[in-house]
């Protein structure tokens, strides 16, 4: 090789230098095109270069397992005042709901107290958390439907079936749609026994660019769209709560608008 | 140094290149720690395997 020129190679290796405040390779031109980027398994070794099948971003392989995504902890379905998870929203909720009287979502209120989403916990809450009481939580009550992710028809993402694509939700949605379903009748499809109710209650992470780049939106598609037996439980999001008023042990707060 | 000076690369040398291809089949190893590519483009270029700068991700086109 001649430095300057245009050089073909049938293999490069770089092996230096290995400190991080040295370039091993650097590229000042604009355009840089791998033909052959293989799409993403765990066949590749270690360190190779990789592209997802979804949205072609460029990955590298890291570690020998697949990277599992930590559960988002979002506020419960129906019962948003049940603060200690006990399936009843008895006198520990009263106690955790006067605790945070006042607060807002912003410093530190915790967002199962705020029924009318105005992102304090005030008043209109307090009213919303006597109404229900005193009401208990029966397992397995949600009526939300178990959702067969592997089926062919929705075009899931990956070989194992496990993970989805805005084009697969998408194309989620256009079925239901298809079938003129409402809000209700979303969730009314399917086996109605085999949604668990319970997930852990906490803020969800506030979006960022670098640090959590996923919406609302993208927790709802993560909670009911990658739900399975044993595994992670169905849950809310802020953006399929409905109103206050439709509290009830049976009644899904509905599809997100 | 003349200005046509050109330096053959040898193993373990420090190189600079105007392109470098390696064919069909062929590995780009890097054991280092850093990687720079510094102009990017922010759009993806029209054509299949070209990287490109989408918000800070990595992509290739398709």
């Amino acid at each position: 090789m001649i430095s300057g020129s245009s050089t073909e190679a049938a293999a490069v290796i770089v092996s230096g230098p290995s400190s991080s405040d040295t370039a091993s390779l650097q590229i000042e031109g604009s355009s840089v095109q791998f033909n052959g980027l293989p799409t993403s398994n765990f066949d590749l070794p270690i360190g190779s270069l990789m592209k997802s099948a979804a949205d072609q971003n460029v990955m590298v392989r890291i570690s020998n397992d697949p990277v599992t995504i930590s559960p988002y902890y979002i506020p419960w379905q129906a019962y948003a005042f049940d603060f200690n998870g006990d399936g009843e929203i008895g006198s520990a909720d009263l106690l955790g709901f006067l605790i945070g009287y006042g607060y807002t979502l912003e410093n530190g209120g915790d967002p199962n107290f705020d029924a009318n989403q105005d992102g304090e916990i005030g008043s209109a809450d307090l009213l919303e958390f006597l109404i229900t009481y005193g009401d208990e939580l029966s397992g397995f009550t949600d009526n939300r439907p178990p959702i067969d992710f592997t089926d062919p028809v929705y075009d899931w993402a990956n070989d194992a079936g496990t993970f989805v694509t805005p084009e697969s939700v998408a194309a989620r949605y256009g079925e239901f749609g298809a079938m003129n379903q409402n809000h209700l009748g979303f969730w009314l499809l399917g086996d109605l026994t085999a949604v668990y109710t319970y997930i852990e209650n906490s803020n969800p992470p506030v979006y960022n660019a670098s640090t959590f780049p996923y919406t609302y939106f993208d927790i709802f598609v993560y909670i009911y769209f990658t739900q399975t037996t044993g595994g992670i439980w169905g849950g809310s999001t802020f953006l399929n709560v409905g109103t206050a008023a439709s509290i009830s042990p049976n009644s899904p707060f509905g599809y997100p608008m | 140094m003349p200005s046509d000076w050109k330096k053959v690369i040898v193993s373990g040398s420090v190189a600079e290149l105007n392109a470098l291809t390696v064919t069909p089949g062929g590995i780009l190893e890097v054991t280092g720690s850093l990687i720079i590519m510094k102009n990017l483009p922010t759009s993806p270029p029209v054509g299949s395997g070209y990287l490109w700068n989408s918000e800070s991700f990595l992509k290739v086109t398709s």
